[in-house]
């Protein structure tokens, strides 16, 4: 199949809504962690969310929508990691098809794979355009890493690899645990709920 | 006086150039002056309370991301020679130099977008983004999102008021409070997700995805997008510059 009938196929039925939905629960979900003080960003969960149920291309734009419009809504360097989180749509789109999100453990194990995917992937970017300071908690990781002799690089690529695999793995479970949650009546009307139904 | 869209894109890639290219003693006026243009020139002013909130508290952002990249760099980076010490820390102009141009560079990339996104209607990029030829779908996309960003922070309130009634436990350790997230989220999820199939109904049952070739409508006046000419001479004018610049060296 054509990539562009692919596109077409993944954004039919109630897709465009619930993409739209994905965006703006990517963009919103900051207000729940911060309201419940979890030190989690678990700012991809619409992304994951809509790569799951409806495949890797919607999960690509979810996330590049959910930049840019974080971008325009007053936070522009939000506008920089679109491939990060287009590799996370692309990745997570990718796992659901084989079957990833059928069993816990192998969302773990995909988290994680996730985690190190969105880490060597944010690195340059981290690194070169921020110099290694994002302005968060994470940059004690980045000093640490660098005071031992680290190049920026590397130490922002430690950086990732300690702290994405967490945030990454705790979205899948927790998109997991809500597509399993919900009556598959709903789910079927999804192109991808054979991705999540054992 | 209103600038297009085009041209206000063609300043951004102005800004983007000089950012990659010059150094950042012409860079730093150069946010000085975008800064100072977007809180009084009408064009590049933000068009709301909200936007114009965003767009000072990202001035706020940018002076200590500047603040303490230089001194971070300056204590880490050690190049050049020592500038200052204080007590047992040396501070070294290599890391200074870094620090200021990264920075800078930064700045300088993340003003340029926030002024094109905050002078003008989200709504408007987005129809122009259809007069340009983007799909419909894409459009909807973008439109939908607005009308859920609108609703859904109230409906989180609601969501996390009523769970909290039911005892949830949302002041407890960090483990029960990991659990109220997804109490939370989960009526979340589930009430949008009805929401979309009711709307991918509505929007099926009114032809919406029946196959439509999207063609641009955008046929203005050339002669109406002066701006795009002048940013383009000047972008140009800066690639020549750094190209010579780098050779004489």
């Amino acid at each position: 199949m054509k990539i562009r009938d692919q596109v077409r196929a993944e954004l039919s039925g109630p897709a465009i809504p619930f993409v739209a939905f994905g965006i703006a629960l990517n963009l919103t979900v900051g207000q729940i962690a911060i309201a419940l003080k979890i030190p989690l960003y678990l700012d991809s969960i619409g992304t994951i969310l809509v790569a799951v149920l409806l495949g890797p291309y919607a999960g690509i734009i979810a996330g590049s929508f959910a930049n840019i419009m974080a971008a325009a809504f007053g936070n522009p360097t939000m506008m920089f990691f679109i491939p990060v989180v287009m590799v996370i749509g692309a990745f997570t789109g990718f796992l659901a098809n084989k079957g990833w999100f059928k069993r816990w453990y192998l969302c773990v194990l995909g988290g994680m794979f996730q985690g190190v995917l969105a880490a060597i992937v944010s690195a340059p970017i981290s690194a070169y355009l921020f110099g290694g300071t994002m302005m968060a908690g994470t940059d004690a990781l980045v000093y640490f890493f660098r005071s031992t002799g680290h190049n920026i690089l590397t130490s922002v690529l430690y950086q990732g690899l300690t702290s994405d695999p967490v945030d990454k793995t705790v979205s899948y479970l927790l998109v997991f645990f809500l597509l399993k949650n919900l009556p598959f009546r709903l789910l079927s009307k999804f192109r991808g709920a054979a991705n999540v139904v054992s | 006086m209103q600038i297009p869209i085009p041209d206000k894109l063609s300043f951004v890639l102005f800004a983007w150039i000089c950012a990659f290219l010059l150094p950042w003693q012409f860079n730093l006026p150069f946010i000085i002056s975008l800064a100072v243009l977007a809180s009084s020139w009408r064009p590049f002013r933000p068009i709301t309370p909200s936007a114009r909130k965003a767009f000072f508290r990202f001035l706020g952002y940018s002076t200590s991301f500047g603040v303490v990249l230089v001194i971070v760099n300056g204590l880490l980076l050690r190049e050049g020679s020592i500038v200052f010490k204080a007590a047992i820390f040396d501070f070294y102009c290599g890391g200074f130099e870094y620090g200021l141009t990264v920075s800078v560079r930064l700045v300088l990339l993340s003003l340029s977008i926030l002024v094109f996104f905050t002078s003008m209607r989200f709504q408007d990029f987005a129809e122009y983004l259809q007069s340009a030829g983007l799909p419909q779908s894409l459009v909807s996309i973008i439109l939908l999102t607005l009308f859920f960003l609108e609703q859904l922070p109230n409906r989180i309130t609601q969501v996390f008021t009523a769970q909290e009634a039911r005892g949830a436990p949302v002041r407890a350790g960090m483990f029960a409070r990991g659990r109220s997230f997804f109490l939370v989220l989960s009526p979340l999820v589930l009430s949008s997700i009805v929401e979309s199939v009711e709307r991918g109904i509505a929007l099926e049952l009114r032809g919406y995805y029946q196959r439509r070739q999207v063609k641009s409508t955008v046929h203005e006046e050339m002669a109406n997008h002066v701006w795009l000419y002048v940013f383009l001479t000047l972008s140009l004018f800066v690639v020549i510059f750094s190209i010579v610049h780098w050779l004489s060296r």
